[in-house]
């Protein structure tokens, strides 16, 4: 079956171990585990409010551990925002975001669409404050420089990670994408939510 | 009136025309043939070197060429991250500063790299240029006609079958495999039992290695469309790799030695290499750098250096290649302060290679060798070698009367020294009456031709040689025991005919200002191809640079750029440049002409398409949900203990009936 036209895909960037999948569980299930097991890929849907309609939000939660570009071109080419993380305890880990930011730059046109695309940097792990190598500021200065927003989490404590996603959402100007919907209860937006599959 | 004589005249000057047309397609048909006869040499040429990069290379090829059973990257990195990165938290997992890899990734290729150098690079960095290698082989580790075999394998429920399944298709590993899979695999068992430290625990090594070392032939070719296949596989390589490492004693019993070649001891190899003889004379080069003040020395210095400063500008590689000579001069006998380690993994066959009988000290050789190479015409390809050994490498054999030399130095030397040093040497030399006519320089490889007449001088043996010039400190030619007994076939060929000195050198200069340029560019592109001679066979990518330039008496253009292809480019076939430069006949006074093309194809080696996505899971599970609500994937309970990564976690025998599905199930979310 071919992905729904409605799908919202959201693609998280970023080197080994910066906590990628730390944020995205956290948003999407609201824990936080100690434990460190390489991603190879995983995608996690939630259903949420596009344009006063039904539509999912499909979070793709990349590795950082293999290049392999091919895979990555193919999630930026299917994104439609993206989320690059880093370590606030590791430079590096900003530094290998620069060729992703690029690919995706390449991948999605000129600079006024780019523009238009909903990128945040992020930097995780703000909690660390003893080992912090990059300040927010350094990280705001970066976004600046990459045309993106920027924000600061921790998925450990929970800071700021709902609003990363509320502002990623937020970012998006084409359609009216907001997390609401899931107040509204699951079975109402589930029904149709096949509604909407019968039709098509 | 005027205009009727001309009129009248028209005729003679047509035939005048035709005359010139003619000469000029008798140049080139004399060209042509040239080329066609230098062409299958250097082709040999190309396929024979061990210099090839090792990236991409078959393993079985790299091996054949470097004489060794584990293949050098892998042994580089495991020895290193066994002294430095076996407590460094997720190892294999966070990746390397990519520009590093890179780097690290472009020294191995070029050969310039020596084990207490890659103590210098982090870890991760290792770790992501191992990664790198067994991704970019042309065939996985685990080989494409065993795939089937370990996913067969892997699917076993029970433990102990899917341990002897995994073994019988261990033992049906061809022995290179087998050898650097063992070696690989005790490494990271090695790594595992540190996982208190190092939090990578066999299950996560077999997450971030297993896409490595095997992949199948669709995956490698898949381009977005079969993507989505992969995704159960890819659990199925972890199962493999997690077992591999876990029962590591199983598979490979013994202990394994981490210190595979004697290489990285700098100064056993380097004695053992050049064998008792040259082993003062390693930092012959270096004498000879102090010896001879010549622009021979010198050049090769540099290009030597260039290599070892890969990405240091022209300049710095000047003056270091100045100084090294200065200082190893002095103190001529005491060995180079680094070893060669270029090739780790040669096999110290050559020692005999060549004795230098004479240690004469003549170091200014290279006035006397280059003029003596360019008088002796009929061996103009030995003199070379010889002119090129005793300016750049060893300076005391240069002495006419050693004519031992072996080939594999020759290749070497021509590289270093013959094509940029005597190149250079010539045009500073203008007053002497040497006349190069064409200097066919491939990868580093520069035939010379000099005196009245042109020779092609093409030397099949530049792919023997093993080693090459290291640092500004030691020289190790050495014989690769495969292709080591081909004979350098230098075959100078006599083009054509005088051509006036002052222009000739003229020409000269221009040749080797656009060497130096290309040495500038080499070392900027981090290739260090200078020295090296790069195969355009087998999937080699890199640059592969064939210059051929031909000195033109009366004018010289160089037609054509030097392209030098960036190592990123992996499929385009890459073309050597060709500079070709013709002499504008003169029907009156009788020039000969003399045009060269040396345009090498490279031989696109096997298409290798970007590695192919392990798994993309994305949208794979759309099919499954289908009319489901999407969900949240939960994991199911049995995947407790691997809570983080929903779609690839290694399945454990028993608990999971059914490993290989995507378990989509429908959550209520949040």
């Amino acid at each position: 079956m071919p992905e729904q036209s409605n799908d919202y895909r959201v693609v998280v960037f970023g080197a080994g171990g910066v906590g990628k999948s730390s944020l995205v569980l956290r948003f999407v299930k609201g824990t936080f585990r100690e434990s460190y097991i390489p991603t190879i890929e995983d995608t996690y849907r939630q259903v949420i409010s596009c344009n006063k309609n039904i539509c999912t939000l499909q979070i793709t939660d990349t590795t950082g551990s293999h290049q392999f570009p091919a895979m990555q071109r193919l999630s930026i080419s299917k994104g439609h925002a993206f989320i690059l993380v880093y370590s606030c305890t590791s430079r590096q880990s900003l530094e290998e975001l620069r060729p992703i930011w690029e690919v995706i730059r390449e991948t999605k046109g000129g600079a006024n669409e780019l523009a238009s695309i909903p990128i945040m940097l992020v930097g995780n792990k703000c909690d660390e404050t003893e080992n912090r190598e990059v300040s927010a500021a350094e990280g705001e200065a970066e976004a600046k420089s990459w045309g993106c927003h920027f924000m600061e989490t921790s998925a450990k404590t929970n800071h700021n990670v709902k609003e990363l996603f509320a502002e990623l959402l937020n970012l998006e100007k084409n359609r009216n994408i907001s997390l609401q919907l899931e107040k509204k209860g699951q079975l109402k937006g589930t029904r149709k939510l096949k509604e909407k599959c019968m039709v098509m | 009136m005027e205009m009727y004589i001309m009129v009248s005249r028209e005729a003679e000057i047509a035939r005048i025309l035709v005359d010139y047309v003619h000469l000029q397609k008798k140049q080139h048909e004399e060209a042509l043939c040239h080329l066609n006869e230098t062409l299958p040499e250097l082709f040999e040429m190309i396929v024979g070197n061990p210099m090839k990069p090792m990236f991409g290379l078959m393993l079985e090829e790299h091996l054949r060429l470097n004489n060794c059973k584990i293949a050098y990257p892998i042994e580089l990195c495991t020895r290193a991250l066994c002294q430095i990165g076996m407590d460094e938290e997720g190892l294999f997992r966070v990746t390397g500063g990519a520009s590093k890899v890179k780097r690290l990734k472009t020294c191995l290729d070029a050969h310039c790299i020596k084990f207490d150098e890659a103590l210098d690079y982090d870890a991760h960095v290792l770790a992501g240029v191992l990664k790198l290698y067994l991704r970019e082989l042309p065939e996985p580790l685990l080989t494409y006609a065993l795939y089937e075999d370990w996913l067969q394998a892997a699917r076993a429920d029970q433990s102990e079958t899917r341990l002897q399944s995994l073994r019988s298709v261990v033992s049906k590993l061809p022995e290179a495999q087998f050898d650097n899979l063992r070696y690989l695999i005790k490494f990271l068992a090695k790594l595992c039992e540190n996982q208190a430290v190092n939090k990578m625990t066999s299950q996560n090594i077999a997450i971030v290695i297993g896409p490595n070392i095997l992949w199948s032939s669709e995956e490698r070719m898949s381009a977005a469309d079969s993507i989505g296949i992969n995704m159960n596989t890819a659990s199925a390589y972890s199962v493999i790799v997690d077992c591999l490492v876990t029962h590591a004693e199983y598979f490979f019993p013994g202990p394994e030695d981490f210190c595979v070649t004697n290489m990285i001891s700098a100064p056993a190899s380097n004695a053992k290499s050049t064998g008792d003889a040259s082993a003062p004379a390693s930092n012959a080069k270096s004498m000879v750098n102090g010896h001879s003040r010549a622009s021979s020395a010198d050049a090769s210095v540099i290009i030597t250096d260039s290599n070892i400063l890969r990405s240091q500008s022209n300049d710095s590689i000047q003056e270091q290649g100045v100084g090294g000579g200065g200082h190893l001069s002095s103190g001529g006998s005491h060995d180079s302060p680094r070893p060669i380690t270029r090739r780790k993994n040669k096999p110290a066959p050559g020692p005999p290679v060549q004795k230098p009988a004479q240690q004469s000290p003549t170091a200014q050789t290279t006035s006397n060798t280059s003029e003596a190479g360019h008088s002796d015409h009929g061996e103009s390809v030995k003199s070379l070698l010889k002119t090129a050994p005793s300016s750049v490498t060893f300076g005391n054999e240069s002495s006419p009367g050693s004519k031992t030399y072996v080939g594999n130095f020759i290749a070497h030397e021509k590289k270093n020294a013959v094509g940029d040093s005597s190149s250079r040497r010539l045009s500073e030399t203008s007053d002497q009456p040497v006349k190069p006519g064409v200097i066919i320089s491939s990868g580093g490889n520069t035939v010379q031709s000099s005196g009245g007449n042109h020779h092609i001088a093409t030397s099949s043996s530049v792919t023997n040689s093993d080693k090459v010039v290291s640092g500004g400190r030691s020289t190790i030619v050495d014989v690769n025991g495969s292709s080591g007994s081909k004979s350098i076939t230098n075959e100078p060929t006599n083009v054509s005919v005088n051509t006036p000195d002052s222009k000739t050198n003229v020409g000269t200069n221009n040749l080797s200002s656009k060497q130096c340029d290309v040495n500038s560019v080499q070392g900027e592109s981090n290739r260090g191809s200078n020295t090296r001679l790069i195969s355009g066979g087998g999937g080699s990518k890199g640059s592969n640079n064939i210059m051929s330039k031909s000195v033109d008496s009366s004018q010289s253009m160089a037609g054509g750029g030097n392209p030098f292809d960036e190592d990123d480019d992996e499929k385009e076939e890459v073309s050597a440049s060709a500079a070709s430069s013709t002499i504008t006949v003169d029907p009156s006074t009788r020039h000969k002409v003399e045009n060269i093309y040396a345009t090498y194809d490279r031989k696109a080696g096997p298409n290798r398409p970007t590695p192919a996505p392990r798994s993309i899971p994305i949208y794979a599970e759309d099919a499954g949900v289908g009319t489901k609500k999407p969900a949240i994937p939960e994991r199911p309970p049995v995947l407790a203990p691997r809570p983080l990564s929903s779609s690839f976690r290694i399945p454990r025998p028993g608990n999971m009936p059914d490993p290989w599905m995507i378990r989509v199930q429908p959550v209520v979310p949040n």
